[in-house]
This record gives structure tokens, sequence and C-alpha cells, in this order.
């Protein structure tokens, strides 16, 4: 399953080797507005990706107001009557609607829920998930605890194996909107500011990756990026966890250039086709990290613009962000392999 | 709850800790650490502890809700189910719940037992709520992002308790891994209890306070100033977070809210500076008034008198 961003990009991402697909409309989606596809840009990606005969998910994994539930049920409608395959949320009272009103949609838990143990499961199997995305920082854990999870009976498991990963759990991290948030209501009453909570689809500062200092009794302890975790690496493990049966292997990626998202989905549909090939299988392991290096480097520029900016950010970030990458760093990739 | 009956609670985590606690001005505590099973004498973690901390607060006349760990992983469900047994065998009031997981087993092995569920468990709208409610939580915690006019909805709307933070420091977030161990630079598996020591995390335009796992505000979440409006919205049910605060901070917070809310609730006249001045002792980083404004967390706003 991989992120779309960019109607563009849609061909070219199936085309990598994704079966599904998944991205968000402006406004109600997690990402902020300036990582999500235009509706009218959606619908077209609908069309393109059922005339190649794969499927398309919805990306609905906000926590949403309570005024703003019936609205998103009205989306969700707008967009099944198109033809989406399923839909991913987050907020737990949009269930019961979906499955009255959509019972053929495949209904996944995003990984902002952070379910992690097999009574968590459980308990979203019997509110009617089809499929929970999995928590990132299960890494910790492994292919073990992943492997007691799959056994959860009538429930499908979707995780991450390539993506960012944060020191906090996901969905339990309000950091951003307590250093800056500013609400605005759109004439529907929907919350569509880049200045919200990170949970609502505000922008997300990114404060667990910037430097700090650690005071401990009064002195400064240690200094740094304190808080800064790797990069969520699961496909290490791929085998094994092609051996669970997990349902959906995802990409995360509606923030990055659609270039990067496209050639991380070719090098891992590489790996998945050639397992039993460790020549080929290798070969395409250090393609991949060589890739996640060039992620790094993107989002340590990122970084830097967060720390050093002012409020005119957002224009900035738009341009680095959602462009693809330019000739020269494609270029010094090419030269580096 | 309604018209001048409140219900002023905190948190106390280990026996010596509750032994040591002026807990007069509280109707109710919650005992234990939610956040890290590694605490040492935990009160949730802990059997014979936790009877004797369910004893002494009953004798006091109050109420005793027990808190259970927010994040588990299949390894801890043993341990959590042990505490749920250890609260309803006790006689504890509740149980503070904040992962659905934890829910599903209350529900189905501890029918008896009332449910409180925690702010981690991202309850943002009136439909959560509900769905709660069908599986037979009492009283619950909205989100911490949630502005006053949202917490008055869930109040009014979805027929439960609703508990919200009246002063404190605010959970920003929890983390996998003990952070404190982790930049303490000492490469060892045992717990040091650094997170009890005088932990700082600062960054450009934030300060946080680190316990751990848990990322907590730097300011003080204060709304002394704003206590009519509060009272105004139907809300009865507080809470005075004192998370691995001194104990004098407990005892003297819980003081000046319950007297507060007391003139606040039977005068017109209700003035905030005088309780104020006895807050800002406690609050080195000052305060904020969280997002009960739909603003920035850290901010501070004053009331419009």
């Amino acid at each position: 399953m991989a992120p779309i961003n960019n109607l563009h990009y849609v061909n070219k991402i199936l085309d990598s080797g994704a079966d599904i697909v998944y991205g968000g409309i402006k406004g109600w989606s997690l990402r902020p507005n300036m990582f999500e596809m235009r509706q009218k840009d959606f619908i077209q990606a609908i069309k393109k990706v059922k005339s190649r005969g794969k499927k398309i998910f919805l990306a609905m994994n906000c926590f949403y107001s309570t005024n703003e539930i019936e609205k998103a049920i009205e989306m969700i409608a707008k967009m099944y009557a198109l033809g989406i395959d399923g839909v991913i949320i987050s907020e737990l009272g949009l269930v019961g609607e979906i499955k009255k009103q959509f019972p053929q949609l495949d209904l996944h838990l995003s990984v902002q829920t952070s379910a992690s143990n097999s009574k968590d499961l459980e308990f979203y199997k019997s509110l009617g998930i089809d499929c929970v995305v999995l928590p990132r920082n299960l890494k910790e854990c492994s292919v073990s605890n992943i492997n007691k999870l799959s056994k959860v009976e009538n429930i499908g498991i979707e995780i991450f194996i390539l993506g960012d990963d944060s020191c906090n759990l996901d969905g339990r991290c309000y950091l951003s909107s307590y250093l800056c948030q500013k609400v605005r209501h759109d004439s529907t009453g929907r919350d569509f500011s880049a200045l919200g909570s990170a949970n609502k689809s505000g922008y997300c500062f990114l404060i667990c990756k910037r430097q700090c200092s650690y005071f401990k009794d009064g002195g400064v302890q240690s200094q740094g990026r304190l808080l800064k975790r790797g990069d969520l690496v699961i496909y290490k493990d791929l085998k094994e966890l092609v051996s669970l049966g997990i349902k959906v292997l995802k990409v995360q990626g509606r923030e990055f250039s659609p270039f990067i998202s496209c050639r991380m989905v070719s090098c891992l549909k590489n790996m998945l086709l050639n397992l039993e090939n460790a020549d080929k299988y290798n070969k395409t392991v250090s393609e991949l990290e060589s890739l996640i290096k060039l992620k790094q480097r993107i989002q340590d520029r990122h970084l830097y613009l967060l720390e050093k900016s002012s409020n005119k950010i957002w224009r900035l970030l738009r341009e680095f962000l959602q462009r693809p990458i330019d000739g020269l760093e494609i270029l010094q990739w090419q030269i580096f392999h | 709850m309604k018209g001048k009956m409140f219900e002023l609670n905190t948190s106390v985590f280990t026996l010596k800790e509750l032994k040591n606690t002026d807990i007069s001005s509280y109707d109710a505590i919650y005992l234990g650490d939610s956040f890290c099973r590694q605490y040492k004498d935990n009160l949730s973690e802990n059997c014979k502890d936790l009877k004797t901390a369910i004893r002494i607060v009953k004798d006091k006349g109050k109420k005793v809700f027990v808190s259970t760990y927010a994040v588990p992983r299949n390894a801890d469900l043993k341990g959590v189910e042990k505490t749920l047994f250890n609260a309803a065998k006790s006689g504890a009031d509740a149980v503070e719940i904040q992962n659905y997981g934890v829910l599903r087993i209350s529900r189905r092995e501890f029918p008896e037992l009332p449910v409180h569920i925690g702010s981690l468990a991202n309850i943002y709208t009136v439909a959560t709520a509900l769905k709660l409610k069908e599986d037979g939580v009492k009283r619950i915690k909205g989100n911490y992002e949630l502005c006053l006019d949202e917490l008055a909805e869930l109040n009014n709307s979805a027929g439960l308790e609703t508990e919200v933070l009246l002063h404190g420091k605010m959970i920003l977030g929890i983390s996998e891994e003990c952070l404190t161990k982790k930049w303490s630079n000492k490469k060892t598996k045992a717990c040091q209890d650094f997170c009890r020591r005088n932990n700082y995390l600062s960054s450009k335009k934030l300060v946080l306070n680190n316990f751990g796992r848990v990322t907590l505000s730097g300011k003080d979440m204060c709304t002394i100033e704003h206590l009519p409006l509060i009272l105004d919205k139907g809300f009865r049910f507080f809470r005075i977070e004192s998370f691995r605060e001194s104990r004098d901070y407990a005892a003297q917070v819980g003081n000046i809210y319950r007297n507060a809310i007391i003139e606040a609730l039977e005068s017109r006249k209700y003035s905030y500076k005088k309780y104020l001045l006895g807050l800002k002792n406690f609050s080195p980083i000052g305060f904020c008034n969280g997002y009960y404004f739909a603003r920035s967390g850290q901010d501070y706003i004053h009331s419009k008198k």
C-alpha cells in the first residue's frame, strides 16, 4: 500500500508496484492541507486507479470535532459512490455509521489509535473494524509481538515497513499544539487551519526531532536532538513478515516527494518478488538504504527550515516537499549507486 | 452531580507518598502510576500496598480510584489484569483506563467495577463518548486538546460524568522507552529513579518536563482565574494533576482550589488574585490555560472581567 499526494504520480506509483494506494482530501485527513490532494484530483485518482484494476483507500484518519462527524460521513458517502475500496479512520465515533451505511467498505483503523495488544484488536473487531494499522513504535518488540497480534482472529493487520519514527506513541503526542495552535473554521464549521492540532490535520512541528537541552537538577546534562529516533526499518524482517500472513505492508509518505515514494515502492516490490534470490534481494536493500539516506537529508533540510524560519514557513515547505526533488539530488543518488 | 456539589481529585503513586500527603482537600484519589510499570513501589503494581492505600483513603471518607497501565503490550496484559483484580477485590470505587484493550478485559472480567476513561484514550467527540457509554463506562476525561466548549458539549450530550483538569502539568506524550534513562549516560537496565529528580527539556520557545516515558508541559495549567466560567458550563468533576510533584504541591494546590471553587459557587464576587499568589510559588516556569480557549497549549489568557 503506497501513498499518493499528487494526481500526476498516480500512474507512476502503480507502475512502481503498488497494489493499493491511499490518499487524503485537503482538510479531511491527518496530514495538513499542503500534503493532500484537492477533492477533484482525488476523484480523478479514483478513476485512474480503478481503470487499472487496483484498489484505492481514502484516508480520513484525523480526529474530528463532534460537529464535523456528519460532514465526514457525507465525504465518505461521496467517495464511496465514486468507487473507493476502503477508508482509513481514527475516530471511533465514525465506525458505527460507516458500517451501517457502507457495509461493503473495507474499514481500516489508523496508526493513530496505537493498537498494540491482542485485547485492543479484539475490541476494535467487536466495533466492526476489518484491519488495524499497528503503531510504528512496535519495532521495539518487532516480529515476535506482531506475530502474537496476527493471531487475533477475523481482523487483518497492516504495518508500516518504511517510514518515520517518533519518540512518542502514534496519536499520543500533543507537543505541536502545545507549541503553536491557531484554530480557524471555514464556512462549514470544519477546522481547516494548518496551525491546528497535529491529530486534527494541523502541522506537526517535528519537536521530537529538534535540538534541545536536557537539564537535570539545575544543570545541563546533555544536548542535541535528544528526542529523535531513527527511521522505521521493518523491511529488514520482510521474510518473516510475509510468512506471518500480514494483510497489508504499507509505506508512509504523503508528506514526501512522490519521486521518493515511487522509488521506495519499487524497491520493496523487488524485494518481495526476490525473497528467495539473495543476490537480487541484497542489491535492492542497498538501493533502498541509499533512498532512506536521501529522505533523511531532505528531512534535515525541512528541520533546518523549521528551526530557523519565520511565519512564511508554509510556502517554503510546500516548495521543498511537494515538488519532485531537484535534478542535482537525483544525479547524486544515481552516482552514489 | 449538580448545583453546589463537586468532586476534587488528584493522583498519588506510592504508599509512602500517600502517607506523606495531606489529602484533606480532596474528595477522591487516583492511586498508581499509569505511565511506567517500573516506577518503584507503584501502587498499580503492588497488591499489598494497594490494599493498604485503599483502606487509608476509605478510612478518611474519600473515594478511591485505581489507575491502570496506559499503553500495555501483550506482555503487560497479565499485570494489568492483576491490577484490575486487586482493585475490584480491595473495594476501589472505579478504575481509570486509557487503553481499549484493558477496557475490554475490565468489562468482561470485572463487570461490576465502574470504569473511568483517561485523556490518553483520545476522546474527541460525543459519538465516541456514546460508544463508550454503551460499553458501560461511567466517567470520561476528554482529550487535553479539546476546548471548554467542546468539553461542555461532551458533558451535556453524552450523559457521562466528564472530568476536567483544573491545575497541573498536562501530559503531552508517552514514549515506548524511558527517555531520562537514555540520556543519563549510564548503561544499566535497572531503573535508577531518574524520573524522580528535577528534569527539564528546553528547546526554542518551549520548556517541557520529562519524567521517564512521559513528557509533560513545562508550564502548569492554571484555571483559577476562569473558575466561574468552568462552573457555569456545568463541570463538577475536577482533577489537580500532581504528577511527580512535591507532596506539599498536592496538599496546597488542592486546598487553594477547594476554597476557590466554594467561593465561586457561593458568591458572585469571586476574586482569584489571592489564590493566584499562592499558586505562583509552585510553578517556576509559569502558567498556561492549556487548550481551553482553542489556543496554543502553552498560552495564558486573562478573563475578560
